[in-house]
């Protein structure tokens, strides 16, 4: 036997042929797999194509939006609002915007933003209204010159705060004050003192902004009893009056009526101030760096109703409204009520002797125009029911040819504004805010109190509002070149664009300005010339001709500079007695030193601070209650202090001073007052 | 090759082939499952779009209604600005969004109520109520909105939110929904 017999024979007909459908098979799932892929690559292609392009759109709104920002900005500092250009945009993130800015007139600029980002352009449009200049925060203002007769009283306060008689008086938290009492009567309560009687007793009521007096106590038997607290005060506040003149300012006093200013009296710049007699003046009488222009009365116009003449002891109610009125008397001892939000435009205003003009600015403004002839009798009252200045604004851009006088019936919380008239101020005129006239006549001393809270309204109308928003495109870029590239599409070479705030439209600049060296210096010219790095502090500020701050907003704004000797208590490398040394080789230092001295970290020693102290007293009470909170300071060593400025320390501090002192040394101190 | 060898064949290869299906038909329903969940997100998010860009340009004090959380509103009326002209703001015709009579289709209309009105559907796949809502009375979603419908409005200040549920059948036939959701600044 052969090994053929061994091998396994193909039958004849097979050999040659290779036969088998695996092939096709693996074939056909191959090309149904690939089907369904594509399929699925195809439409979730699709799906992304579409949310990429709603991602774009949406992107493309923001960067627009962001363009919007960043002219709107632009014109709150009196720039034209132009920022890059078709051609020239500015570079954001992945994407580009320009805005063109264009004036509408009445006060409207139109801002168009176009906002590229990957296949999407959005556009927008913004309108928006120019701020108002106001007077408000001028004071009292005259661009002619001023003669202040003997007895005027000046000061400032700030109206949300409320008006202290005296002065404008700042509170600390209620929450400080209940605490201090409650530990002073449990002090109090635990002590040989035993417990107290009067207003320091449990239901005494807190203070409170503005009121909560405290009624006296009854007589008490303990000669340790405490005085009655008066209001409570703690910090003395800073608030200045302003008198400001476009000539010079007289000032007057006499030993029998002294006139105190306290506040600024600011001529013009080429004038001065003259005191004569007996004149407190605790603010600046600086000059003016500009003239002040005073912007004209825009009289809105509005529906004509009849003519309105009150009489009789009913009064009348006007409800919330904007009209015209040919007339408004108010005879003798009627009153009108004005219900604000209102504004009233009259062509005469007549108040007799007695009446009342009750302005109700619970609800919203009240803004009255006259504009022919205003007569007030001497005792005719024009009354806020909030007291709250910004409510209430009389503008008179009468013309008279005799001086008008103003009511003097009651005090006037408000704006008057008559830059064409001249108003003659009464006796017994009392005015919380502002006025701003033509000429002002003083026939008798006045009461004026500025509002320092009309500044920072004034500052907020100064800014432009939005007037309109609308978007005007918003779409996808269709195929072709550069369809997801917002560069290609305008052609423009991504690495030559410059980020925003490099792009505004120049802008000619009028700056003063203290420069790094301390000189004061001019420049007048294009913004993108100018070297704004050299500015340490600007003084006056306009672009195009458009006043951007003036001296008064500096005033109000400019943050305030740290005592140097601050600085240096707060030294680390010094020790305790190396900083006393430094202090008192300085006394007086101011309160900024102080403070620095009693919150120093490390602490100072409590003899050395208690030396520092004692060289400048006396000291306010702020300075006093925090060296009482200062852990390090031993109880001897503030009664040492305690004493040095007693008798005459205020009620605040010697509650505070029982929480902090040992009995003995608090007894020590109570028997000096 | 003995017929033996062949049915041999034959079975591993069926077997082989039947998986090799059961993997596709699998694959195949994930895709269409992922793929019907995409495009109802997508549609949802563009009639969102679409309504808070009209709700954006509108003016506050032209909304109507005008509720407060957790009062919602399945419509709102609103004007859009037209840009300025003469020193006064331009406003459009009312426009409104809301649901059908049916509460299936998101519908904007233009002049609703007058013989000039213009209807477009935004959406058709809306759910009677929101995703996770059942009409019990309570706020089931604990949104801060009680049995609030598949589209609702809440206003609040100046800002509005929009709330959108949209449902379909799924390729099983099983429903699948999709919720989103904005607030928006009414900027006029």
């Amino acid at each position: 036997m052969t090994s053929n017999s061994t091998r396994c024979h193909r039958p004849n007909h097979l050999h040659g042929k290779r036969a088998g459908g695996a092939l096709v098979l693996a074939l056909v799932s191959v090309v149904t797999v690939a089907g369904l892929t594509a399929a699925f690559l195809q439409l979730s292609t699709a799906v992304s194509r579409r949310q990429a392009h709603m991602r774009d759109k949406m992107q493309a709104f923001y960067m627009a939006e962001a363009g919007l920002a960043e002219a709107w900005a632009a014109v709150q500092i009196k720039k034209s609002g132009n920022v890059g250009t078709e051609e020239d945009p500015a570079l954001y993130g992945d994407g580009l915007f320009w805005v063109e800015a264009t004036d509408m007139g009445g006060r409207l600029i139109q801002l168009e933003s176009t906002g590229m980002v990957g296949s999407a352009t959005a556009v927008l449009s913004l309108v928006v209204e120019e701020g108002l200049e106001t007077v408000a925060d001028l004071g009292v203002y005259s661009p002619t010159s001023l003669d202040l007769p003997p007895g005027t009283f000046l000061d400032g306060y700030d109206s949300r705060l409320g008006y202290k008689d005296g002065g404008a008086l700042r509170l600390t938290s209620d929450e400080d004050l209940e605490k201090l009492l409650e530990e002073f009567l449990q002090q109090m309560e635990g002590s040989e003192l035993g417990g107290l009687s009067g207003p320091l007793g449990a239901s005494a009521p807190r203070g409170d902004r503005g009121g909560g007096t405290p009624s006296p106590p009854p007589p008490g038997d303990d000669p340790l009893e405490l005085p009655p607290a008066p209001e409570p005060v703690v910090v003395e506040d800073e608030f200045a009056g302003r008198i400001a003149s476009g000539g010079g300012i007289t000032v007057n006093g006499t030993v029998e009526l002294p006139t105190v200013i306290q506040g600024d009296l600011v001529p013009s710049p080429q004038d001065t101030v003259s005191m004569n007699g007996t004149v407190s003046v605790t603010g600046s009488t600086d000059p003016a760096a500009d003239d002040v222009e005073l912007p004209a009365i825009e009289v809105p116009v509005l529906n004509t109703l009849a003519a309105c003449m009150h009489s009789g002891s009913a009064p009348l109610l006007m409800l919330p409204t904007e009209a015209h009125l040919p007339s408004l008397e108010v005879a003798q001892g009627s009153e009108v009520i004005v219900q604000g939000p209102a504004t009233l435009v009259i062509d005469s205003l007549t108040l007799a002797a007695g009446a009342r003009l009750y302005l109700d600015t619970t609800e919203g403004e009240v803004t009255i125009y006259v504009t022919t002839a205003a007569s007030f009798a001497e005792n005719a009252q024009v009354l806020n029911s909030t007291e709250d200045p910004a409510n209430l604004s009389l503008n008179i851009s009468a013309q008279p040819a005799e001086p008008i006088g103003l009511p003097a019936g009651a005090p006037i919380h408000g704006v008057i504004y008559a830059p064409d008239a001249e108003l003659t101020v009464p006796p017994g005129f009392e005015l919380f805010g502002s006025l701003v006239a033509q000429q002002v006549t003083f026939a008798a001393p006045p009461r004026l109190h500025f509002d320092e809270n009309l500044a920072e309204v004034a500052r907020e109308r100064a800014l432009p509002s939005l007037f309109s928003w609308r978007i005007v495109e918003l779409e996808n870029a269709l195929l072709g070149p550069g369809a997801n590239d917002p560069f290609v599409r305008l052609g423009v070479n991504r690495a030559a664009l410059l980020p925003p705030a490099r792009v505004h439209e120049d802008n000619p600049l009028d700056i003063t300005y203290e420069d790094n060296g301390g000189l004061i210096q001019n420049y007048a010219g294009p913004e993108s010339a100018f070297d704004w790095s050299q500015v340490r502090k600007p003084k006056a500020l306009s672009r195009g001709g458009e006043k951007v701050i003036g001296e008064e907003d500096l005033k109000a704004v400019t943050a305030p500079t740290i005592d140097p000797l601050a600085k240096a208590v707060d030294d680390p490398a010094k020790n305790s007695s190396d900083v006393r040394d430094l202090l008192l080789a300085a006394t007086p230092i101011s309160k900024d030193a102080l403070l620095a001295s009693i919150h120093r970290e490390p602490e100072m020693n409590s003899s050395h601070l208690k030396d520092v102290l004692e060289a400048n007293a006396p000291l306010n009470d702020q300075i006093m209650l925090e060296a009482l909170r200062n852990s390090t300071m031993s109880s001897s060593d503030l009664k040492s202090v305690l004493l040095t400025m007693s008798p005459g320390l205020s009620a605040q501090v010697l509650m505070a001073a029982a929480a902090y002192l040992a009995p003995s040394d608090l007894l020590s101190v109570q028997g000096a007052q | 090759m003995t017929a033996m060898e062949l049915v041999l064949a034959l079975a591993l290869l069926a077997i082989i082939a039947l998986k090799a299906s059961m993997v596709l038909t699998s694959a195949n329903e994930a895709q269409q499952q992922d793929s019907a969940i995409m495009a109802l997100e997508d549609q949802a998010r563009r009639a969102l779009d679409q309504i808070a860009y009209a709700v954006m340009g509108s003016d506050r004090d032209s909304l109507i209604p005008d509720p407060e959380s957790p009062i919602f509103s399945t419509s709102l009326r609103y004007s859009i600005s037209l840009g300025v002209e003469d020193g006064e703001v331009v406003w459009d015709d009312p426009e409104e969004i809301g649901l059908s009579l049916d509460e299936s289709q998101v519908i904007w209309r233009k002049n609703p109520g007058t013989a000039e009105e213009l209807r477009v559907a935004w959406c058709n796949v809306v759910r009677p109520f929101l995703e996770g809502e059942i009409p019990n009375g309570t706020d089931d979603n604990g949104n801060g909105i009680v049995d609030e419908n598949g589209l609702s409005f809440v206003v609040e200040r100046d800002a509005v939110t929009i709330r959108l549920s949209v449902q379909r059948p799924g390729p099983q036939n099983q429903p699948i929904s999709e919720t989103v959701s904005t607030m928006v600044t009414v900027r006029n």
